[in-house]
């Protein structure tokens, strides 16, 4: 049993509290995992408290006020605008710093989506099994068999091209890994004699799939959803990138490295900083989550 | 690679360098979206002249072309009746007609083919094939055949024998002559021979170059034609044009520092534009001609069906800043829907300057309430200019608490949305192109409700007084009564606020100094006759 499992089912508040310890300690050995957490904690404060932080949040359309100063456009970064202005006069690291609150938004709307959707219909088709198990798991491996980019990209077409869209785009792609996910897990838990134990004294199926079955595969999902936030910030950022996601003005990374790819070399911070951004974001989680999967001990792919 | 210190550039070069550059735009996603498939053909890179662009044609079959890509695949690779010089402004030429008649009623016209012109495939030019290239337009409905409604009719084309082709009009059509540069002549029986997608991958013209070879979204490649019965300029010829389609403007600015392209189109950047003019062996070519740049209105639609509306934004836009600081003073504001370099300009119509007290007063006086006002302003994907002056619109338009959403599309999905008037957006932003020496050239094609549905009409205008003046400018042959025409219907357009009418803009290219005899023109199609153009170094 892996450590978040021990912990679920230690009888005692004492127990609890020491395997809770445990894992802290481990985590705290992994240096790299601490500071994956801390450019995520960073992030969350960033989102959390963007108006206050940015210099001119107006240039990032805060409070649906855009501003635009066409004569003060393409200045090169210095101490007034440290990430240099972009082709409309705006500050770029203004928009940096409020394009942190999309990524962020995208990738926890993706993932409760996915999890969502993913979790239930993977304890479904492992614990009952049969004809049912077989065609969710189908159509679950029809979703797999497409790369997760092109098959985003073949749903946001038809769309109206909104951030609101890629998020939904990008949610139908991924909650089959956890079908998936959740399924081989189920499957490998389902003849337990714990499980067993509460057929025996009558519990029913909706208790025994999220009661019994759902906490042992607690773990992996942490794992996946730390790792995947990164994953599904990067498909948002091309979706935007690709003018399928958030529209101009929306400071959102990918449509900030679209807009300036136009003027590049020559004002080469344009593009530069918003890629900067989503290259920290998406190490930060990458770090926590191969930090977490260290710690609890488990296998998610 | 080339290990031997060279100084030209291999291929392989070229593609990790452009490879590089695209990596450093933006990581994996760029190279997915601009660098997939866009290595060019290295040829014998002396005889081929490259022209990169930006825009990829919806499709090259010549009675179906309506932009700018599309018309200069048109002219090189298509003759028409007549041509177009390559003076400002451009005048009538020969074309495979060598002479021409008209008769004293305007309504009649004698055409003398020449005898030695052939179709790439060997055929004879002959009458017939005339009679059925004007019959082909007018069945399709498509491209550029709105400048012969109602002026040609079903026999309005015969051919009295082999080389003369007579054509008597429905109407006087006052410049009739001026159109016919843009009545691409194909071969009948080829096309007859061959299914609807054949001349997506084939040609059935006899002009200066041939198809050889169409990737689409990538590149139309054209082979000099030895038999064509026109001048060429001098020996050093380009036997090769290469129309390369690069999505991404950064990679056009490094092929034209590399020299792997010639000639840029004029959708670029006017940053890039800056770049290109400090490299020594470019020049920007900066001619003033005729681009207007339009932000037409959805005058079909609430809230922008209400004149007051209209008239509201039209008041709200800083225009002061578009032409100094978005086009860096590469531009005219414009006064009403014609260019003033366009003979019958009225020069007593509004002129349009940011007033935000008016504006607010035309917001009060319509029926809707400016914080329920929520519109669509949609330009071309890439067209830095446009999505600027959206920006800037935005903006504007925030302070008299309208709502603006900004929406990129590519070319081929926006000529597809004005088609029908549900999918046309509430504001496009678009150029008007320039085909004939006409005011009717602007006019006819963005405003008579005849032209609905093709992207020059994005506005849905329906304006009975406004078709009646313009049909009778067109079948009136005195041109101070046409002037009249046109005076008045440029008063009645520019008061109805349909459009914003924003700028009109100097047409930038970058062309290497080693393309002799650049000349442009502003004509849509022939500002690029490649035949004109030679090696000089």
């Amino acid at each position: 049993m892996s450590a978040i499992e021990n912990w679920y089912h230690s009888e005692s508040m004492e127990n609890r509290k020491e395997s809770a310890r445990r894992i802290a300690y481990r985590f705290r050995q992994n240096p790299l995992s601490l500071v994956g957490l801390g450019i995520i904690v960073g992030l969350v404060f960033i989102a959390i408290f963007a108006p206050y932080i940015a210099r001119h949040p107006q240039d990032a359309g805060y409070m649906g006020e855009p501003a635009v100063d066409f004569a003060n456009r393409f200045a090169e970064p210095s101490l007034a605008h440290p990430f240099g202005t972009d082709q409309a006069g705006r500050d770029i690291l203004s928009r940096v710093i409020f394009g942190t609150r999309y990524s962020l938004a995208l990738g926890l709307f993706v993932l409760t989506f996915a999890i969502g959707i993913g979790v239930p219909v993977g304890l479904v088709a492992g614990y009952v099994g049969g004809f049912t198990g077989q065609v969710l798991m189908r159509i679950t491996d029809i979703f797999l068999s497409v790369p997760p980019l092109v098959l985003a990209l073949a749903v946001a077409v038809p769309l109206q091209p909104s951030l609101r869209n890629a998020m939904i785009a990008i949610a139908v792609v991924w909650w089959p890994w956890y079908a998936r996910l959740v399924y081989g897990e189920v499957i490998s838990v389902r003849e337990e004699q714990f499980v067993e134990a509460s057929r025996g004294i009558g519990a029913s199926r909706i208790r025994i799939m999220f009661r019994e079955i759902l906490p042992n595969v607690l773990a992996p999902i942490t794992v996946k959803f730390s790792l995947d936030m990164g994953y599904a910030i990067l498909i948002g950022a091309s979706l935007g990138f690709l003018g399928l996601g958030a529209q101009p003005p929306t400071p959102e990374w990918g449509t900030m490295i679209a807009e300036g790819r136009a003027y590049l070399p020559a004002q080469w911070w344009y593009s530069t900083f918003p890629g900067v951004a989503i290259f920290i974001a998406v190490l930060g989680f990458n770090l926590l989550g191969d930090g977490l999967r260290d710690v609890l001990d488990v296998e998610v792919d | 690679m080339s290990l031997d210190g060279k100084d030209h550039v291999t291929p392989h070069q070229i593609g990790r360098r452009r490879l590089l550059q695209c990596v450093g735009a933006g990581g994996l996603t760029t190279v997915l979206a601009g660098c997939a498939g866009e290595e060019p053909e290295e040829t014998d890179e002396d005889e081929s002249l490259v022209y990169a662009t930006t825009i990829s044609p919806s499709t090259i079959d010549p009675m179906r072309a309506s932009d700018n890509f599309e018309n200069i695949y048109t002219v090189n690779v298509y003759d028409s009746l007549l041509n177009y010089t390559d003076e400002s402004p451009p005048e009538l030429a020969p074309g495979l007609a060598e002479d021409w008649e008209v008769g004293d009623d305007d309504q009649t016209y004698e055409f003398f083919l020449r005898d030695d012109a052939t179709f790439h495939n060997g055929d004879p030019v002959t009458a017939d094939d005339v009679v059925y290239s004007f019959e082909r337009m007018l069945e399709l409905q498509d491209g550029l055949s709105w400048m012969w409604a109602d002026t040609i009719g079903p026999d309005s084309v015969t051919a009295a024998d082999e080389t003369t082709v007579e054509i008597e009009t429905e109407r006087t059509f006052a410049p009739f002559l001026f159109t016919l540069p843009y009545m691409p002549i194909v071969n009948e029986s080829e096309i007859d021979a061959n299914d609807e997608d054949w001349l997506e991958q084939n040609d059935a013209g006899s002009g200066p170059y041939e198809l050889v070879e169409h990737e689409r979204e990538e590149r139309l490649v054209l082979q000099r034609s030895e038999d064509w019965w026109g001048d060429w300029p001098s020996d050093d010829l380009f036997d090769e044009v290469v129309l390369e389609i690069v999505p991404e403007e950064g990679t056009v600015t490094g092929m034209m520092g590399d020299e792997s392209a010639d000639i840029t189109d004029e959708w670029l950047s006017v940053e890039s534009y800056q770049e290109l003019a400090d490299l020594d062996h470019v020049f920007v070519s900066d001619e003033v001609t005729f681009s207007p740049l339009y932000v037409f209105m959805h005058t079909q639609r609430e809230p922008l069906d209400d004149v007051n509306v209209r008239r509201a934004i039209s008041y709200a836009v800083d225009y002061q800043q578009i032409v100094d600081d978005i086009l860096l003073g590469n531009a005219d504001q414009m006064q009403g829907p014609l260019p003033s370099e366009m003979w019958g300009h009225n020069d007593d119509v509004i002129q349009y300057e940011q007033d935000l007290e008016r504006a607010q007063e035309y917001l009060d006086e319509s029926d809707y309430d400016a914080e329920d006002i929520e519109l669509t302003y949609t330009y071309v994907t890439g067209l830095t200019v446009t999505e600027n002056i959206g920006l800037l619109l935005q903006t504007n338009l925030n302070e008299l608490g309208i709502d603006l959403e900004l929406e990129g599309a590519p070319w081929t999905r926006i000529t597809d949305m004005v088609t029908s008037q549900d999918t046309t957006s509430d504001m496009h932003a678009i150029y008007l192109s320039f085909s004939y020496v006409d005011p009717d050239t602007f006019l006819y094609p963005a405003w008579h409700s005849d032209s609905h549905g093709s992207w020059e009409s994005p506005a849905w205008y329906e304006n009975e007084e406004v078709d009646q003046l313009l049909d009778d400018a067109r079948t009136e042959i005195d041109v101070d009564q046409r002037t009249e025409y046109y005076e008045e219907v440029q008063e009645i357009i520019a008061d109805d606020a349909p459009a914003l009418f924003v700028v009109n803009e100097a047409e930038l290219y970058g062309v290497n100094e080693r393309v002799g005899g650049y000349v442009d023109n502003g004509l849509v199609g022939y500002s690029k006759a490649f035949w004109r153009l030679y090696e000089d170094r």
